[in-house]
């Protein structure tokens, strides 16, 4: 295998002059130049330039490029529109679920049951609060009067009943 | 791009699992059937009295206490439910003779919760006889005390013909 010190001691005069003609090109001094290789240095040397500049598309190959480009450049925007779409749809549907779930929980917190928002508990009867009142007395009357007391519940503890069952007048 | 296909199937399923439960909330029958059970063994203790068979009366008044509330009844109907069951129990253990197991349901029915109501103020007479068969008058006066001044509202709101409750949340037994 030559080196590169060899290659460049075997080197054509031509190459070498094509070699120093490159050189002057991407320096830009166009000056330097003169060689028979001049018009491929510049080329090459237009090449390397262009390889870091933005691609210019020469006036009349536009109609070619629109032809070759059109239909991949339409393509990729409808995939963008339907990947937008997909976003903003499940944006909106976790929104709209996060929306949900706040109102049933603030549902649930504030009426655990729709009999929590019911029903005062009927009027006890002026009776039933007389023979409490004479059993809060004390004394040795305080038995028989919690039997009467006792007796007495039985009926409001049927209309009590009834009322938490229907859930009827409770504030909330 | 695997997730990206399966954005919108899962966004569906997230939705639907979050919809399920808010459109599964409607009435529980759960409330009123234990209602309902708790309002046929107070009728059957009743019977059970009558009949002289006291110790079946207890149970049946203790499997409404230890019978399991619906979650989601009220906090005021389930403290009306149990306290007026506690009442029932503390009347029971006074008639037999054992004023401590008065004072233990009485004190087990007011931890349930307070409010100004007939039920607080039946616990407290029953738990101030229970202080006075066991001899601590100052805890009986106290308890009488408190329940006269409940009953004497109540006998305020029952002439004025207002309903007969007034929950006083976060108030200690």
């Amino acid at each position: 295998m030559k080196s590169h010190d060899e290659d460049e001691e075997n080197a054509s005069a031509e190459e070498l002059r094509e070699a120093a003609a490159l050189a002057a090109a991407l320096e830009d001094d166009a000056a330097a130049t003169g060689s028979a290789g001049l018009a491929d240095a510049l080329d090459a040397a237009a090449l390397l330039r262009n390889a870091r500049a933005p691609l210019a598309v020469p006036a009349g190959h536009e109609a070619i490029v629109t032809a070759h480009a059109a239909p991949a450049l339409d393509a990729r925007r409808v995939r963008r529109s339907r990947r937008a779409r997909t976003w903003i749809a499940t944006s909106l549907a976790a929104t709209a679920a996060a929306g949900w779930l706040l109102f049933a929980t603030t549902l649930n917190h504030r009426a655990p049951s729709r009999m929590a928002a019911a029903a005062p508990l009927p009027p006890a009867p002026a009776d039933l609060l007389a023979a409490q009142a004479e059993a809060a007395r004390g004394g040795s009357q305080t038995r028989a009067a919690l039997a009467a007391l006792d007796l007495k519940m039985r009926d409001y503890r049927r209309q009590y009943q009834q009322s938490l069952r229907h859930g009827e007048g409770r504030e909330p | 791009m695997i997730i990206h296909h399966l954005i919108r199937p899962l966004a569906g399923l997230m939705v639907a699992g979050l919809l399920a439960p808010g459109c599964s909330q409607g009435p529980s029958h759960d409330d009123s059937r234990w209602l309902d059970e708790a309002s046929s063994r107070h009728a059957l203790a009743d019977k059970q009295l009558a009949s002289g068979d006291v110790p079946a009366a207890r149970d049946t008044l203790l499997s409404i206490v230890h019978g399991r509330a619906p979650a989601d009844i009220s906090e005021d109907d389930r403290r009306v439910v149990l306290q007026d069951a506690y009442f029932r129990l503390a009347k029971l253990d006074l008639d037999g003779g054992d004023p401590r197991g008065a004072l233990a349901n009485a004190d087990h029915g007011l931890g349930v919760g307070r409010a100004d109501d007939l039920f607080v103020a039946n616990l407290l007479v029953v738990r101030g006889a229970a202080h006075e068969t066991l001899g601590d008058s100052p805890a009986a006066v106290e308890d009488y005390h408190q329940a006269l001044m409940i009953n004497d509202r109540l006998l305020a709101q029952t002439l004025a013909g207002k309903p007969s409750t007034a929950p006083a949340p976060g108030a200690t037994p």
